[in-house]
């Protein structure tokens, strides 16, 4: 797409920037606040990691870049081009070509009625990649060889592939149309410790070659740490704290981003678990919604209010 | 471990096969187990690893296409011994699951009928067992939902399960199991589907239940910093079978067997920099197959020829530490734990030396 790249050309590094978002779902009478005023950008070939406990509203996000959410309000904007605001279903698609989603259960996103190699022929017919069926069904075997799944098992259905491979798969379906962005749904957690590993270092070394900027949204902090260039961690809707992984891991701010990762279990029978950072939002005495960002360092921002930021690091900052 | 320590359970080479169209698999290949009064023993391992065939099989829930082989399951209640795999459905249901032996699962939505308030359920409990009064069995219900740390017991009493959040039904879902006085608890997975904060609560909650109570709690995860943070034993279980067993010092700061090493090292780590996380090699063995030699020897840089012809037996390298693996035999080659490994080992001791210093 050289139209679009010549056209952000001013902010060449930043491929997607998120600006004060807020979701609301209206239900039954009842409005439910998923998010609030997020903002955030991901730079091109960087990984920005999403965590926060069920219910942050880190899948909301996501969803809302891709267009599966229509958000209340704020900006989306991806390689230069507003998101928000598009009526037609086409446009948007034809703007978010280069946003490539995998999801959590594998099973679910893969049509188990189909062979893997038709799932990924499928994927590029819809993307116009590949002028006819043989020289996609080359690229899908590619793309199988890329992702460790042997090209000869294209014609298997998803059912006669473990939960690791089936996840292979979604994410070599993910990457056929060479996308720009990544965003990655919790797509570790349904796995095995040690698959887990291996999905995780694949997703690295595909970030590393193809330069592909990934969102990875994950409630395991320690994954989120070993993926990540770039943090952000979310509780009730708000994005509290935003950093470098280096930043929030040493020198968390937000009393919530202390809780979170005092709760982790230490791997060590002996040393118990800190139980001083323990958060109690209704303790805590913090309201979200009169937070505003202050810049703590180069990357590191926090949610909060001026009282609130000098009660945590003894000094202003800068709003 | 002292000589009074009186055994709860005590399983014998317990032989577990599944009949499938394709063919028959064998989930457990001689599972032998054992169980004190007042401990938490860890099943870890990774899924297919058959740690919760292994429990089900206690509770008499296996699927139907389950057949048990062989083996025993010994359940000790003062003077009175009942074999697990051999006791009658009725006088199971009657007076063992439930009231002697509890379980918890990893989904509590799953445990608790949508349809039916908190406290319904509870007292339905609570009445099936011994024939309370309704009011009785309510301020039962009440004192158990304090005791799991419930701090409105009266309102959430009228509440459905979809009003709670996941570590609330959790919490509920723990008061009922301990509603009949069970001995032994068997938690599968109890914390897997919770965020971390929640599950440090429930994992608190569990280890002052069991000293208070003096439980003895056979514990599924694996998740080896919720092993370390509850479990006085741990038991690692391979293809069926256990194949490294000790206390949570001797698995975790003296592991033996080289699946044991995988898997520790697989567990990233929080001070981060690493470029790679480590990953077991390849897969599990398929189960409907004969297995030769050790079965986890395919996957093992440190297998040995012999390792491919013969199983390793349990070699006992001291009163509390088992390890079924060739390198424990005298005549092996000596040989070390991945260097990385040893060095975090390392520091996991010194953190240990300097919290114990203060």
């Amino acid at each position: 797409m050289p139209k679009a790249e010549s056209k952000s050309k001013q902010s060449s590094s930043t491929l997607l920037a998120v600006n004060d978002l807020c979701m609301y779902f209206d239900t039954a009478g009842k409005r439910v606040k998923a998010s609030e005023h997020i903002s955030f950008e991901i730079k091109a070939g960087e990984t920005f990691g999403l965590v926060g406990e069920s219910g942050s509203g880190k899948s909301t996000i996501g969803k809302c870049i891709i267009g599966l959410n229509r958000p209340t309000s704020g900006s989306i904007i991806f390689e230069g081009q507003e998101l928000t605001g598009i009526r037609s279903k086409k446009e948007y698609i034809e703007k978010t070509r280069n946003i490539q989603m995998i999801f959590q259960d594998p099973m679910s996103s893969l049509n188990p009625k189909k062979q893997v190699g038709q799932i990924l022929r499928e994927a590029m017919a819809i993307q116009h990649i590949g002028k006819d069926n043989a020289e996609r069904d080359k690229l899908a075997r590619e793309a199988m060889q890329r992702v460790g799944i042997p090209p000869e098992y294209a014609g298997r259905y998803p059912s006669g592939f473990s939960g690791g491979q089936r996840q292979r798969i979604g994410i070599a379906r993910a990457l056929v149309g060479s996308p720009k962005l990544i965003i990655a749904d919790e797509c570790i957690a349904a796995l095995d410790a040690s698959v887990q590993a291996q999905i995780v270092n694949m997703l690295r070394s595909i970030k590393e070659d193809t330069g592909t900027s990934l969102l990875f949204i994950s409630h395991d902090l320690s994954m989120v740490r070993f993926l990540s260039d770039r943090i952000g961690v979310l509780h009730l809707g708000y994005l509290l704290e935003v950093g470098t992984s280096e930043e929030i891991f040493s020198d968390p701010i937000h009393p919530y981003t202390r809780g979170l990762l005092s709760a982790i279990p230490r791997i060590n029978p002996v040393v118990p678990t800190e139980h001083t950072n323990r958060y109690d939002l209704s303790k805590a005495g913090i309201d979200y919604g009169l937070g505003v960002w202050h810049q703590a360092s180069g990357s590191h921002k926090v949610w909060c209010t001026d009282a609130e930021y000098r009660k945590w690091t003894g000094s202003e900052g800068k709003a | 471990m002292n000589d009074t320590a009186k055994t709860v359970l005590e399983v014998k080479d317990l032989k577990i096969t599944f009949r499938l169209p394709t063919g028959d698999v064998h989930a457990i290949r001689g599972l032998d187990l054992s169980l004190e009064e007042n401990e938490v023993l860890a099943l870890v391992g990774e899924s297919g690893s058959g740690k919760s065939v292994g429990v089900k099989s206690f509770m008499g829930i296996l699927p139907e296409n389950a057949v048990i082989e062989s083996g025993e399951a010994v359940f000790h209640d003062g003077n009175e011994t009942i074999d697990l795999l051999k006791i009658k459905e009725a006088v199971r249901r009657r007076t063992v699951n439930g009231s002697r032996i509890a379980m918890i699962f990893q989904d509590p939505m799953t445990s608790l009928n949508p349809t039916l308030s908190i406290g319904s359920q509870l007292i339905t409990v609570l009445r099936s067992h011994d024939k309370m009064p309704k009011k009785a069995a309510y301020a039962r219900g009440i004192e158990l939902l304090r005791e799991v740390g419930i701090t409105d017991p009266e309102r959430t009493m009228g509440q459905y399960p979809h009003q709670l959040s996941g570590g609330m039904r959790q919490r509920v879902v723990i008061a009922i199991a301990l509603s009949q006085n069970p001995k032994l608890l068997i938690c599968d997975e109890p914390t897997t589907a919770l965020d971390v904060t929640i599950q440090e609560r429930i994992l608190d909650l569990l280890q002052s239940i069991q000293r208070a109570r003096g439980l003895s709690i056979i514990f599924i995860t694996h998740n080896l910093g919720v092993v370390s943070k509850i479990a006085d034993r741990v038991a690692v279980m391979y293809a069926g079978k256990i194949i490294e067993t000790g206390t949570v010092f001797d698995i975790f700061y003296d592991p033996r067997h080289p699946y044991t090493w995988g898997l520790l090292s697989a567990v990233p780590e929080l001070s981060g920099g690493k470029s790679e996380l480590y990953s077991i090699p390849g897969t599990p063995p398929d189960l409907s197959k004969e297995i030769v030699g050790d079965a986890f020897a395919p996957r093992n840089p440190y297998a040995l020829a012999v390792d491919f012809k013969a199983e390793p037996p349990l070699f006992r390298l001291s009163n509390t530490h088992y390890a079924a693996t060739w390198l424990a035999d005298p005549r092996a080659p000596k040989t070390e734990m991945p260097k990385e490994l040893k060095e975090r080992i390392e520091r996991m001791k010194q953190e240990a030396k300097d919290y114990a210093e203060g």
